[in-house]
């Protein structure tokens, strides 16, 4: 306990109720889990990653590294949270992480005895390479077992989230990354031109370190100018304040995109800014210093210690000690001494601290260490007193320690700029001595990187920096940023620092507080060869936790670099990667979820099919009727039923999902000549035929059947799967390949709805249905195409047949296309006519041999499936050159055969493999495989089509279709692939 | 986001709308009986792939749905120009290197 | 090379970890060695290792412009299986699997293999029959595998959306339980001590600048830090294969593009195997350390950035979403990109090439970190030989003009 409420803030009177582990406490409106979690006294949150040491709040932002816990419960549980960041709502439930039973008694810390116990410890650098080997089975057992159970932070939820996630799609001219002091400014002052402003802060309260200022008379102006530049931009039209949305990457195309948390039945907004200029203005983050035990619950950065203090009214301690290399840690000690809380001690590792520095802790009676160190902290689980000593002048020693009472270090080893996001659109930032942290330095384009982000760390300097940005972006921009108030007081930026990057003394030194990576640890991974920044980061996991490493790379990098003896500019930097903060995944999601993941395309007659009691398939993004079954009936009794009855009587199956084009044209035949294998400059006006498409490669492409509507006007169709990029392909021919070609293609998919009708009856059902067309052979012959009107609706009727049975394709305008099924069933009542789905649709065309995508996957030539003597002599096609290969000829290629249970009841299952032997096992001459099944009503037997080994010459074989999954082997004929009618006499009936 | 300017559309829009259909002026064989399995597998398969300036196609599907060229360095992804099929680029692997020299930024 | 063992780490512990021997030497390049391998990733240091340890090979350096491991090995989501459809793949990286079992032994460096099995889902029915195909393939060359149903997954990843009434539900699955998963760069870091514990120079921050030949032979190559002659010269360059062949006037099949992946907040242990899915095209799995390791598609377009379009993570977060929709509260925390060279039918190239004396291991496209023993192992025997390994043959750049495609794109569907 030394955490307490002490004066009032900025926050309001509002008393909330939350719980943290079960108990109940107080907090304030707007306070966040941090400030309310030490305002109850809570010291230790939760435990540590790798030694399950105990941490507590180390920060007020983003940069959290020990404040993780877990806000809500059941789907609603929101693991590694981190506190800093969180507010407060009546009845929040929060937990705490990595720790049993409690974060004060963790069994788990026994990997932290081990290593107090030992001088180093056992879990070291890469200590998971050199371990865990012998024996190997333990591995399994019980090594990655008991390293999984240590491992992770926070307890993800196991059910679905129940919240709702929004994607946002924003334009601006000036995007203002940062609401701080030179963000506020920049924003305000670009406003003023008109262009259209948006602003980011992550942080509920906007403002930046000015909050961190005491709420004080002192301040007040000071306050005023915060609130009133505020309520400025919110009051501007043209600008969207965006508070809690952290902007966490910046993209090509000067996309940054934020997640943003929002009240409401929306849990978070995942915002996409397209801005023409951007202003980072993110500021800078304090670093830690690295000294024993520095990652001890009550260690924590200054700046931090003072906003929970003047912001949030809470004092971190009773008694507070400060640790410092610059100045600014000194404003820490004299707010809280202020204050009225005691302040046992300065410890400034410099030699000749400024004097007002001096005299301020001298006319507030703070005693002040200088040249000297903080080696240790000390505390059984939180701070209760430090070890100090004298640092040599050399650095490289100390001597005389001795211990100051304080129950709360604040520490400071001098501030890094925000350079992340500039960073992602360019160069890597450059080293600046002076601050001894990396700054943008060359900008990217578009971008201006100003105040604490930029090394600037004066109030004044920072917003000058600010509105000089505004000012040139607006101008670029063709506007005129406006004149704004300049803040009522300024704040000296320089922190006169003089790096100390780690204290001289054993002990454990933390410089990943997350990861538990140690000084040591740094040092061992440049003894063992891993000295690149990237190994470094990789060997040891610096800076790979939740807080991206903005606490501790600089730190690593430092050490790294006096061990290798290079400077830290030459040492470098890791790459900037987004996301800067962790952010939820269902906000990228957003509503694109469930049945909203993919679009579903569905054909006119939907509701027909659904009154019909269809049951749906999924057809490449189409869902279409896979068959309609009758009461009772399985899958497999209404297929046979529908394909019995298209066999002897009538059926109709809507085929509208396949691809329509039109190709017009004076050389619109020339062109078909050149994408099929076969003959279209043949065809005569008002003849379909059936056509073959290859890739260039010689593979089967796509097929289909295309009609002649008049010398220079052809309708194709495609596959389903195909409809797509067979346009697509039609376009890149003739813009890339035959530019001289006079032909348009237009893709009329939509345009069409489309049925077959098929059986015997088919005839005589359209003739009933469509008076004023004469289907009679003489007149309309196997291949031919009439053009007929019906009620408005415009018909093409195709006499083709993919069932084998006579049969006609109708292709209705799509306003019109249910009106004219409808027509047809009516008419077909007569003929018992039946509408059948996919199962029969498949049933019919296996029956008959012909291929779809089963078959057509991509793999296959046109000699594979007997297609070789369609492909014209007389011409060149795509596809001709490469489809004669050796490869592509090879006699031991698998080819397409048709295949029938020996015994009839026996299903051959798809996906079956093709062998000789009885009983094939690992190791057997593996001959094909089998593509499709159905059961033939007609045959009464189970069939198949497969791809064989030399297929071809293999009819009358009997081999098995092995299917060792499930142990199955089924013996079966090698039959051709035209099972029903081969001689092709019912289609032309 | 990347934005491409189609030269059909003369408009800037976002990568989607595009596709991607690989690197461009590959030319053609003028006499395709008459060419070796090699050449043609070249001409299929075979590609330059540099790192730097690439001459690529891409094709506006959700827009005009016609092909274009576009001058593209595949390192810093920045489109240069965008040009129309049949024309020819004004920005080359030689000009930007030509350029680079004459700002004395060649290192 | 000092062994690893678990005493030690103990002893090391006592002088607080001070005395650790180098992993590997830091030499100066030599005027000449009998092979050359350009590239310190995982397949270059595998096959620098297998050259020395199965061939006695030893005068070889390994050039690397950056840090070792530091290309697709530091960057990518380590599954490891060999479930793959046609023999000549399946083969391969079956191979490749059996030499992953023993490989941390064998190392003296623990790389964290883990068969955790890796799921792959079937969400139409076209799916369901490939993978039926598939799993009787794989078991007739004798890979282990099993087709389940969707209890069946479920059972297996309790925490998979298992409604059917989603767009794409989940129908089924292939299962191998002998795949999984390994810690990426200790495969780099394991291969590295090895091959130089047999005298390999490796050498980083060495850049190659141009190949040289004579008289269509390979003598050496200009690097940074000078000529240094060699006999062979392999190049291992994932990501950069078409800049090398571009130095002897030779193209490649290949095109190179962005890959990305991301990994989420450690959190505690939620999901114990690898999932894969095409048709929504995601696949995650959990590492050691708790972290969601999740795999996204690739760019459309050639990139050597690094990094790819960002459309394509969100359209993986949906997937994931879709897949696990306890998910959605968990956080990216990193996402990066690294650069895949694609080959047309999906599979490597591991050849000999036009040029005497120079070779080429690539275009694994998004599967090839787990090959990477495999790889080394069969390209180092094709070094030593001058002739492909048995396993390797039909992996030749030849099979574009003669048309032995293998197309693996069913099993490479889905990065990897």
């Amino acid at each position: 306990m030394s955490g307490f409420r002490h004066g009032a803030g900025r926050l309001g009177d509002a008393q909330l109720n939350f719980t943290f582990d079960g108990k109940p406490m107080l907090a304030r409106a707007g306070d966040t889990v941090a400030s309310a979690l030490l305002a109850n006294g809570v010291e230790v949150v939760g435990r540590s990653f790798k030694y399950h040491r105990p941490r507590g709040v180390t920060s007020s932002g983003p940069e959290e590294a020990g404040a993780l816990v877990t806000i809500g419960a059941g789907g609603k549980a929101d693991p590694n949270a981190r506190a800093t960041m969180e507010p407060v709502t009546q009845g929040l439930e929060v937990f705490s992480q990595n720790c049993f039973p409690s974060p004060k008694f963790d069994l788990m810390s026994v990997n932290g005895l081990a290593g107090a116990i030992l001088p180093g410890s056992l879990f070291s650098a890469g200590f998971y390479y050199k371990t865990f080997m012998w024996p190997a089975a333990l591995w399994y057992k019980f090594y990655e077992p008991s390293i999984r159970a240590a491992a992770g932070m926070g307890v993800p939820p196991k059910v679905a989230d129940p919240d709702i996630y929004d994607r946002i799609q924003m334009f601006c001219d000036v995007a203002v990354v940062g609401g701080g002091s030179a963000g506020l400014s920049a924003a305000l002052s670009a406003s003023q031109s008109g262009l259209r402003v948006v602003i980011f802060d992550e942080h509920n309260d906007l403002g930046g370190q000015l909050l961190n200022e005491a709420n004080s008379d002192q301040n007040a102006d000071l306050e005023q100018w915060r609130k009133d530049t505020i309520a400025a931009l919110e009051a501007a039209d043209n600008v969207t304040v965006l508070a809690r949305a952290v902007c966490w990457g910046r993209f090509d195309g000067n996309m940054l995109a934020a997640h943003q948390s929002v009240d409401g039945k929306v849990r978070q907004n995942y915002i996409k800014v397209q801005a023409k200029k951007i202003i980072i203005a993110a500021g800078a983050i304090e670093r830690p210093l690295v000294f024993g035990n520095n990652d001890k619950p009550n260690v924590m950065l200054a700046s931090a210690a003072r906003r929970m203090l003047n912001h949030y009214g809470t004092a971190t301690g009773k008694m507070l000690a400060v640790f410092t290399n610059n100045d600014s840690a000194y404003q820490t000690a004299f707010d809280y001494s202020d204050a009225g809380i005691k302040v046992s001690a300065v410890v400034d590792s410099r030699q000749y601290p400024s004097e007002a520095l001096v005299d301020g802790c001298m006319s507030r009676g703070i005693t002040l260490h200088t040249q000297a160190v903080v080696t240790e902290a000390k505390g059984w689980q939180a701070v209760r007193s430090i070890e100090i000593a004298d640092l040599a002048a050399n650095g490289q020693s100390v001597s005389n320690r001795r211990r100051v009472a304080c129950d709360v270090l604040a520490h400071s080893g001098g501030w890094t700029p925000q350079v992340q996001m500039a960073a992602h659109g360019g160069k890597p930032p450059i080293y600046d001595k002076t601050i001894a942290a990396f700054v943008v330095g060359d900008q990217a384009p578009d971008t201006y990187s100003v105040g604490a982000a930029e090394g600037e760390n004066g109030l004044l300097a920072g917003v000058a920096q600010a509105l000089e940005a505004a000012k040139a972006a607006c101008a670029e921009l063709g506007g005129t940023a406006g004149a704004v108030t300049a803040p009522p007081q300024d704040r000296d930026g320089a922190t006169n620092i003089v790096p100390l990057w780690s204290v001289p003394a054993k002990g454990k030194q933390l410089v990943d507080i997350q990861h538990d990576v140690t000084a040591a640890d740094v040092v061992q991974s440049h003894s063992e060869g891993f000295v690149s920044v990237e190994h470094l980061k990789r060997y040891t996991t610096l800076g790979m936790a939740n807080d991206q490493g903005r606490t501790s790379n600089v730190n690593a990098l430092a050490i790294m670099a006096e061990c290798r003896g290079v400077s830290i500019a030459e040492a470098g930097t890791t790459r900037f990667r987004a996301p800067i903060a962790p952010v939820s995944m269902g906000g990228f999601a957003g509503r694109e979820i469930g049945k909203h993941f993919k679009p579903v395309r569905r054909t006119p007659m939907q509701e027909w099919h659904e009154k019909a009691g269809a049951v749906f398939v999924q057809a490449g993004m189409y869902m279409r009727p896979q068959y309609y079954p009758q009461a009772g009936e399985t899958i497999d009794d209404a297929y046979e039923r529908e394909t019995e009855h298209v066999r002897k009587k009538v059926g109709i199956c809507d085929v509208t999902s396949l691809g329509k084009i039109e190709i017009v044209g004076p050389d619109a035949a020339e062109f078909l000549d050149r994408v099929y294998i076969n003959m279209f400059s043949t065809l005569k006006v008002g003849k379909a035929r059936y056509g073959v498409m290859l890739r260039e490669d010689g593979i089967v492409y796509d097929d289909g059947t295309t009609s002649r509507f008049a010398e220079d006007r052809f309708f194709m169709t495609t596959t389903t799967a195909k409809a797509g990029p067979v346009m697509a392909y039609l376009e890149r021919c003739l813009e890339i390949d035959w530019p001289e070609l006079k032909v348009r293609v237009s893709s009329v998919s939509e345009r069409w709805g489309a049925m077959a009708v098929a059986g015997p009856d088919a005839r005589a059902t359209l003739t009933a249905a469509f008076p004023s067309v004469d289907f009679s052979n003489e007149a309309f012959p196997f291949m031919g195409v009439v053009h007929a009107e019906h009620n408005g609706a415009k018909l093409v009727i195709l006499r083709i047949s993919f069932s084998g049975e006579m049969a006609y394709e109708v292709y209705a305008t799509s306003e019109h296309a249910t009106d004219i099924w409808q027509t047809v069933v009516d008419a077909g009542q007569a003929y018992d006519i039946v509408p059948y789905g996919l199962e029969t649709l498949g049933a019919l065309r296996i029956e008959k041999g012909h291929v779809t995508g089963a078959e057509l996957d991509g793999r296959v030539t046109l000699g594979d499936v007997h297609m070789d003597g369609m492909a014209s002599k007389k011409k060149w096609f795509v596809g001709k050159n490469l489809k004669q290969r050796e490869g592509m000829v090879h006699p031991d290629r698998p080819q397409l055969v048709g295949l029938k249970s020996v015994d009839p009841r026996t299903p051959i299952s798809t996906g079956s493999i093709l062998v000789t032997e009885a009983n094939a096992t690992a190791g057997a001459d593996k001959q094909g495989w089998v593509s499709s099944m159905t059961y033939s009503p007609e045959l009464g037997s189970f069939i198949a089509l497969g791809f064989l080994r030399g297929g071809k010459d293999r009819i009358g074989e009997r081999i098995y279709a092995a299917y060792p999954v499930k142990g199955k082997n089924v013996e079966v004929e090698v039959v051709s692939n035209h099972f029903v009618d081969p001689t092709n006499d019912r289609v032309k009936g | 986001m990347h934005h491409i300017y189609c030269p059909y559309c003369e408009e800037m829009r976002e990568e989607e709308e595009y596709s991607y259909t690989g690197e461009a002026h590959i030319e053609r064989p003028k006499d395709p009986a008459a060419i070796s399995d090699e050449a043609w597998a070249d001409y299929i398969f075979f590609r330059s792939n540099p790192r730097g300036i690439h001459h690529e196609m891409w094709y506006h599907a959700a827009g005009c749905r016609r092909y274009f060229n576009a001058t593209r360095d595949t390192q810093s992804y920045k489109v240069h120009e965008t040009y129309k099929m049949g024309e020819m680029p004004t920005i080359t692997a030689a000009t930007v290197a030509a350029n680079q020299v004459a700002k004395g930024d060649a290192s | 090379m000092k062994k690893y063992s678990g005493f030690s780490l103990f002893k090391h512990s006592l002088s607080h970890h001070e005395n650790w021997q180098a992993a590997w030497r830091s030499p100066q390049p030599k005027k000449e060695y009998d092979v050359i391998i350009v590239g310190g990733g995982g397949h270059g240091l595998a096959t620098a290792y297998y050259l020395a340890k199965v061939h006695g090979i030893t005068n070889v350096a390994v050039l690397e412009k950056g840090y070792l491991g530091g290309g697709n090995t530091a960057r990518n989501t380590t599954i490891v299986r060999s479930n793959y459809l046609w023999d000549e793949a399946s083969k391969l990286y079956d191979h490749s699997l059996d030499l992953w079992k023993d490989l941390s032994q064998d190392l003296n460096y623990n790389v964290m293999f883990s068969q955790r099995g890796v799921l792959n889902l079937g969400h139409n029915l076209q799916d369901m029959r490939d993978i039926e195909r598939r799993v009787n393939a794989n078991r007739l060359n004798g890979i282990d595998g099993v087709v389940l149903n969707t209890a069946e997954v479920k059972e297996i990843v309790p925490i998979i959306n298992d409604s059917q009434d989603i767009r794409y539900p989940v129908l089924g699955a292939s299962w191998q339980a002998t795949g999984g998963v390994a810690r990426h760069d200790a495969v780099a870091w394991g291969f590295a001590r090895g091959a130089d514990s047999f005298g390999v120079d490796l050498i980083q921050q060495c850049e190659v600048l141009d190949i040289v030949t004579e008289e269509g032979a390979v003598v050496g190559v200009k690097t940074n830090q000078g000529f240094i002659g060699a006999k062979k010269v392999a190049c291992v360059t994932a990501g950069n294969s078409g800049v090398m062949a571009a130095m002897v006037g030779l193209r490649l099949p290949i095109e190179s593009r962005p890959l990305q992946a991301l990994v989420s907040e450690p959190i505690k242990p939620i999901i114990d195997t690898v999932v894969m899915s095409n048709a929504v095209h995601a696949y995650v799995s959990q590492s050691d350390k708790g972290d969601l390791v999740i795999g996204a598609g690739t760019d459309s377009y050639n990139g050597y950035g690094q990094r790819g379009s960002f459309n394509i993570v969100e359209h993986t977060m949906s997937a994931i979403c879709e897949l696990f929709p306890m998910f959605s509260r968990v956080r990216m925390n990193r996402a990066w990109g690294g650069i895949v060279d694609t080959c047309p039918d999906a599979c490597p190239i591991i050849s000999k090439t036009s040029v005497k004396g120079l070779f080429f291991n690539c275009g694994w496209g998004t599967g090839g970190f787990k090959a990477t023993p495999g790889s080394g192992n069969v390209f180092a025997h094709t070094l030593a030989h001058d002739e492909a390994h048995p396993l390797a043959a039909p992996f030749s750049i030849d099979r574009f003009s003669t048309g032995h495609l293998i197309d693996e794109h069913g099993a490479a569907g889905v990065a990897h």
